[in-house]
């Protein structure tokens, strides 16, 4: 009887201490949390998502936003590897490129890293995803723009971003096409400011009161120069 | 004819499978509101594309675990041979079989296509886009899952093999893409199986042309109500003549 309950019980000792050994090489052996998970390519998003872009662009578009938060853990964006980050709004963007939900993303969130160089990925992609539909999407332009002067403070970059808003076509605000008009004028470059403010009333017919309005006290007020004739005019008729 | 396909019905309710299926459509619903209202932005995108594509998920796996299963038990308690010894012809009995699983389908799918289109009452045409190719998704998938089951003797390895044609259906117009695109010499490996691919696509459907949770989002640009009412009525004839032509040959 005991022989029989040694025959069993010291095998067992034997596959306790074997599992005890087992576990002491691997307990330092854990899963890679990376902040940011592997980019898949556009071939294997497009196969993954079995037929429903829509449905997997969502998911993973929520598991982005999610990402480094995950885990019980919460981390800074300085900590973000903004090269990887930039990929996966691409080739978010390759499954469903009308949603303003990566735009936002990357301009609202990803754009609020500690690390101010990071932000020009994020406002390299807005730019690439507002030229791919202008007419729809030169709001985020405006908002590469002002991460541009913001955040990244490069006023230039800022500058030229705005400029590519004056020629968009489409109905889009005028304040949107006065913005680099604001930009130059905080720079010093009232003259050129002008000039903007000059091409608009030229190429825009019958602009609304408040618009004018606007207008003629930016000129007067903020840039404190001589108020354009055309302007002048169109103000006068106005009211 | 209308007894079989009552009888399939009853068996889902004994099954409780439509308890089962709303019970977990229902959760996933509440799992899509919940993730879509953290989204920094389009949170109604989110949560339609969210309870679409779960919902489909679901009543897909729902339906052919229950046809397999289904199919196997009849066999195993002697229940087909039972109703082969009435006056019925095979094929009406394997026909009955379909139009019984098909109710069933339409049952689950229309009630859920219901609560998604109120979610997507702003799409109201790609809502009825979505519905009814989901039907047709529904309908082509029990016509399979019951060839299938008929076949094998094995109701696991059915469910195994239906996920296997569901997926690839889902998949095919991706590999259609990567055979199109495909570099490689006509003899190679990959270029034989480019070729066995190929010679594939022929006999699967093109699921992946169905039930776009995009239409919800966006309205049915893109999307060929005549197409996938077509791939339907082309797809499950042929999968009812297979099972016929199988049927009749077996021996009880």
């Amino acid at each position: 009887m005991a022989a029989n309950r040694l025959l069993i019980n010291l095998p067992l000792i034997l596959a306790v201490f074997l599992q005890a050994a087992l576990w002491y090489s691997s307990r330092h052996i854990k899963p890679d949390l990376a902040i940011l998970p592997e980019v898949p390519g556009k071939y294997e998003v497009k196969a993954l998502a079995l037929g429903d872009d829509e449905f997997y662009f969502r998911a993973l578009g929520n598991r982005l936003q999610m990402s480094g938060d995950t885990f019980g853990r919460s981390t800074p964006f300085k900590d973000y590897d903004y090269v990887k980050l930039a990929e996966w709004f691409r080739v978010l963007d390759s499954l469903d490129g009308k949603s303003n939900y990566i735009p936002s993303l990357a301009a609202y969130y990803f754009s609020l890293t500690q690390r101010h160089s990071d932000t020009i990925y994020v406002i390299n992609y807005l730019q690439e995803t507002a030229a791919k539909d202008p007419e729809r999407k030169w709001w985020w332009l405006v908002q590469a723009s002002i991460i541009a002067k913001y955040k990244l403070g490069d006023k230039n970059l800022a500058l030229k971003i705005a400029k590519k808003l004056e020629n968009i076509p489409g109905d889009i605000p005028l304040w949107a096409r006065q913005l680099p008009a604001f930009y130059l004028a905080d720079m010093g470059e009232k003259e050129q400011a002008i000039i903007i403010i000059r091409d608009l009333l030229k190429n825009y017919k019958n602009l609304p009161p408040d618009e004018l309005n606007f207008m003629y006290y930016f000129v007067k007020d903020r840039l404190k120069m001589i108020i354009p004739e055309e302007l002048q005019n169109a103000h006068r008729e106005e009211r | 004819m209308l007894t079989t396909t009552r009888y399939i019905l009853l068996t889902a309710i004994r099954d409780r499978l439509f308890i089962a299926l709303f019970a977990a459509i229902f959760l996933s619903f509440g799992i899509s509101v919940f993730m879509g209202g953290t989204a920094v932005s389009e949170q109604n995108q989110m949560i339609i594309s969210y309870t679409a594509g779960s919902s489909r998920l679901i009543m897909v796996i729902g339906f052919i675990v229950f046809v397999c299963f289904h199919v196997r038990r009849a066999f195993d308690n002697r229940e087909i041979e039972l109703i082969l010894s009435r006056p019925i012809s095979r094929h009406a009995f394997i026909f009955s079989y379909w139009l019984g699983f098909a109710a069933l389908t339409a049952l689950i799918v229309l009630p859920v296509a219901m609560v998604i289109g109120f979610l997507a009452r702003l799409q109201i045409s790609g809502t009825l886009y979505f519905a009814a190719s989901l039907l047709c998704e529904s309908f082509i998938i029990v016509a399979f899952a019951l060839f299938i089951s008929l076949i094998l003797k094995s109701a696991v390895g059915a469910v195994l093999a239906c996920f296997g044609f569901y997926f690839l259906s889902r998949m095919m117009g991706f590999f259609l893409v990567l055979i199109e695109n495909s570099h490689y010499a006509a003899v190679s490996l990959n270029g034989l199986l480019d070729k066995l691919l190929y010679a594939l696509s022929i006999f699967a459907p093109r699921l992946d042309q169905f039930a776009q949770s995009k239409w919800l989002v966006y309205g049915p640009e893109g999307a060929h109500l005549h197409f996938f009412l077509l791939q339907t009525l082309a797809y499950i004839p042929f999968l009812l003549l297979l099972t016929i032509a199988d049927f009749r040959n077996k021996q009880f």
